[in-house]
């Protein structure tokens, strides 16, 4: 449990710090993969609903602390409600094809990007609601290019680590003791 | 349904939690334990934003390399001279480009009238509400709280959280930015703000004045303001009528592309007019 917070921990606050750097470095004035997203999008899709809320949550806050300005804590409550939601519909999604992992993607970033931008738009003075949608769905197709050079990694993080609750990966076998995936102890 | 029933429970407490955080933070008004995290974040961040960021534009630049000498098509047997030499003379270039930057990052310091530190942006902040930068110098190069940033074509924005050896810079672009200044030829007085897109707004003091398309926008100090007199802001666009309630919005062009930034200056002296 402590390998994968530490983990967990390492791979957010990298791709947080990634995200801020590439929005200097890459010629798109100021936009980027909203890589943070991506990281809790990915999680849902490979471990369910109650690792992609809790990721999201985590993932936001960091997000959010790297933030200057931002009402702490809108980012976290915007990226669980994400991750619950890819989570969710996780079940839905045929493994091993591209299209609705790509579409997960896509939704979960614009919903993310637009949301945070709209709701911070109502606590404080925000940008015209056609800039928050153009913005977010420009981060939305930059995410889409980005996701498969993260996808690795948190394919990684979720199979060497494994929530203790995650939901089954398709097709795989928690353990020989446990063929079915359900807890016996604990 | 175990699994349903429990992820329902987790988001309803963890978003009970965040809208807490969010009520303390914006109640709190800047002060507070939730602001101190945010700066010991951002202190532990910035060295590696300044790291990445130079190793990105080393990068970036290599890509520009590679990419004209794909586009070169040159034979076979002599490409790999010609690539040698290509990159030979991209990185004479790249210097000639470097020494230019820095040439003006000095001429600025000199043309403007102001003393100041020069700071390279590291890092820039996610949604189109919160346009911030963050830059290489902090506390420790003299950047203070408030203070305006300037590059040779006008005005960025002004500092709005400084650590160490870092501080964060609020655009003229964003929302909550707001300014003195006056406008045009007749200096009439107002305020121009950042709305979130390319262009700024200017809402004057006295919607009736003559205004026109093409008029000059600098800014203009007063009591208990952050900026001196006479940093250009940008040019008016449009200039708009006034409504029959007397209320008038100019769209303003900022002077400096705040998407394209690279070497700003920090003024650090006082911002007496």
């Amino acid at each position: 449990m402590t390998a994968r917070l530490a983990a967990l921990a390492t791979l957010i606050a990298a791709m947080a710090v990634l995200e801020s750097t590439a929005r200097v470095v890459l010629p798109f004035g100021g936009t980027a993969p909203a890589l943070v997203a991506v990281v809790v999008v990915l999680a849902a899709l490979e471990a369910g609903p109650l690792v992609g809320i809790r990721v999201g949550f985590a993932a936001g806050l960091v997000a959010d602390l790297l933030t200057p300005g931002a009402p702490l804590g809108l980012g976290a409550l915007v990226l669980l409600i994400v991750g619950f939601g890819v989570g969710t519909v996780r079940p839905f999604l045929t493994e091993g094809t591209l299209a609705p992992r790509v579409a997960a993607v896509l939704a979960g970033v614009v919903t993310a990007t637009a949301v945070t931008g709209l709701l911070g738009a109502m606590l404080d003075a925000g940008a015209p609601a056609l800039v928050v949608l153009r913005e977010a769905l420009v981060t939305g197709l930059l995410s889409v290019a980005a996701a498969p050079l993260v996808a690795p990694l948190v394919r990684w993080l979720e199979r060497r680590f494994p929530a203790a609750d995650g939901a089954m990966r398709f097709g795989a076998v928690r353990s020989v003791r446990d063929p079915y995936g359900v807890r016996i102890s604990g | 349904m175990y699994q349903r029933r429990r992820s329902r429970w987790l988001v309803t407490v963890l978003v009970l939690v965040s809208l807490t955080l969010v009520t303390l933070d914006v109640r709190s008004d800047g002060d507070g334990v939730l602001e101190r995290g945010r700066l010991a974040a951002l202190a532990v961040a910035a060295p590696l934003q300044s790291a990445l960021s130079a190793v990105g534009r080393v990068f970036g630049d290599v890509m520009e390399r590679l990419g004209d000498l794909v586009t070169g098509g040159e034979e076979e047997a002599l490409s790999a001279e010609v690539s040698r030499l290509r990159l030979e003379r991209q990185g004479l270039l790249d210097l000639e480009r470097e020494n230019r930057e820095l040439r003006a990052a000095l001429g600025l310091r000199e043309r403007t009238p102001f003393d100041g530190v020069v700071g390279r942006v590291t890092a820039r902040t996610p949604t189109p509400l919160q346009t911030t930068a963050t830059i290489d110098v902090g506390a420790a190069d003299g950047v203070r709280r408030d203070a305006p940033v300037v590059t040779g074509d006008g005005l960025v924005g002004r500092v709005l959280e400084v650590t160490a050896h870092a501080s964060v810079v609020l655009l003229v672009t964003d929302p909550a930015f707001a300014a003195a200044a006056r406008v045009g030829p007749g200096g009439e007085l107002g305020t121009v703000e950042g709305r979130g897109g390319v262009s700024l707004t200017f809402d004057p003091l006295d919607p009736r004045a003559p205004f026109a398309a093409g008029d000059r926008v600098v800014t203009a100090f007063h009591t208990g303001g952050v900026f001196p007199d006479g940093i250009e802001v940008g040019v008016v666009t449009r200039a708009g009528e006034p409504t029959p309630l007397l209320e008038r919005t100019l769209e303003i062009r900022p002077a400096v592309d705040v998407s394209r930034l690279d070497a700003v200056l920090v003024v650090t002296t006082g911002t007496g007019p």
